[in-house]
């Protein structure tokens, strides 16, 4: 296996999880009604911040899986329950994701509707980050059967050999 | 195999070819007829040519996705759809590179630097793409090859 392209992916995803990280600590010092506020109160006043900031640990989860499977793949060992059980783990990030994405969309409908008049935008995101999650979902799952299959295939080889 | 997931995804693809090729029918002509578009006209009616590789890719990503579902997918026919794929890829990354110093100049003169960016996203999203096909034609070769191994031991 080619070292460069794996090297490659493995920067892409670090440079998105940097990127995720420093745009959900940023975003909030953007927000009109934080214009005055001091740090503590930009993060610590938000139940609705504090929701996200959890939902993202499953996002850094599965991006930190798709790392140790690229690592693994480096070093031809894709084919080992290793791998299965990482893929297994991204797709139930993706899973819960998808959950708190819709938890979310219902406090944004219900809750933030009587106070803002303007929620398209919110919704619409979480609509879009939903849909990829639930590809995300779909895609591992599919890539987690196909892999064990291969397995399968390779631990019924080494026995024979 | 459970067909619901491969299903899904190639709702998915189906889905993005629509989004794409209704972007061809209705969108462009409607930017390219008018006056006001300028100097992004040229830009609009080069669009036309990297959707081809873009659709070939997603033809392929249907057979891949079928060949899951048959059961097929350990087979040099779904190495080749993932070489398709890669090479469809390069060839977008390739095709937007190329006319990046006319993008260059059209955000310049326009003073958008968004149309940039956007250019840049597609050709380094295309070579992500072309990366991860690259890296999964081989997986897939190597399971092939254990799998042929095995045909030939049993």
């Amino acid at each position: 296996m080619k070292k460069s392209s794996i090297i490659f992916l493995q920067v892409v995803i670090v440079f998105i999880g940097i990127g995720a990280l420093a745009l959900m600590l940023w975003e909030p010092h953007l927000e009109g009604r934080n214009a005055n506020a001091t740090l503590f109160q930009i993060y610590f006043n938000d139940p609705f911040l504090a929701y996200v900031y959890t939902a993202s640990i499953a996002f850094f989860v599965a991006l930190y899986q798709a790392f140790k499977l690229l690592g693994y793949i480096g070093r031809n060992k894709v084919f080992s329950q290793a791998s299965v059980k990482a893929l297994r783990t991204i797709k139930y990030c993706a899973i819960i994701l998808v959950v708190f994405i819709v938890g979310a969309e219902g406090y944004i409908n219900i809750v933030q509707r009587r106070i803002e008049e303007d929620i398209a935008g919110g919704v619409m995101m979480g609509l879009a980050m939903m849909f990829i999650s639930i590809v995300v979902a779909t895609a591992a799952a599919v890539f987690e059967r196909t892999l064990q299959s291969a397995v399968d295939i390779k631990s019924e080889n080494d026995l024979i050999v | 195999m459970g067909k619901g997931s491969t299903l899904i995804l190639k709702g998915v693809v189906c889905l993005f070819g629509i989004t794409v090729l209704a972007m061809c029918i209705f969108v462009l002509p409607l930017g390219i007829s008018t006056d006001r578009t300028g100097y992004y006209r040229p830009l609009l009616l080069g669009m036309y040519v990297p959707a081809i590789p873009f659709f070939i890719a997603l033809y392929q990503s249907l057979k891949l996705l079928s060949y899951i579902d048959k059961n097929k997918v350990f087979s040099d026919a779904s190495v080749e759809a993932l070489k398709y794929i890669k090479y469809c890829a390069v060839t977008i990354s390739l095709m937007y590179a190329v006319g990046m110093p006319y993008i260059f100049y059209v955000a310049d003169r326009d003073d958008a630097p968004g149309v940039v960016l956007i250019g840049f996203i597609i050709i380094f999203a295309s070579f992500v793409i072309a990366t991860a096909a690259a890296v999964f034609q081989k997986l897939v070769k190597s399971a092939v090859d254990i799998k042929s191994e095995n045909d030939l031991t049993v």
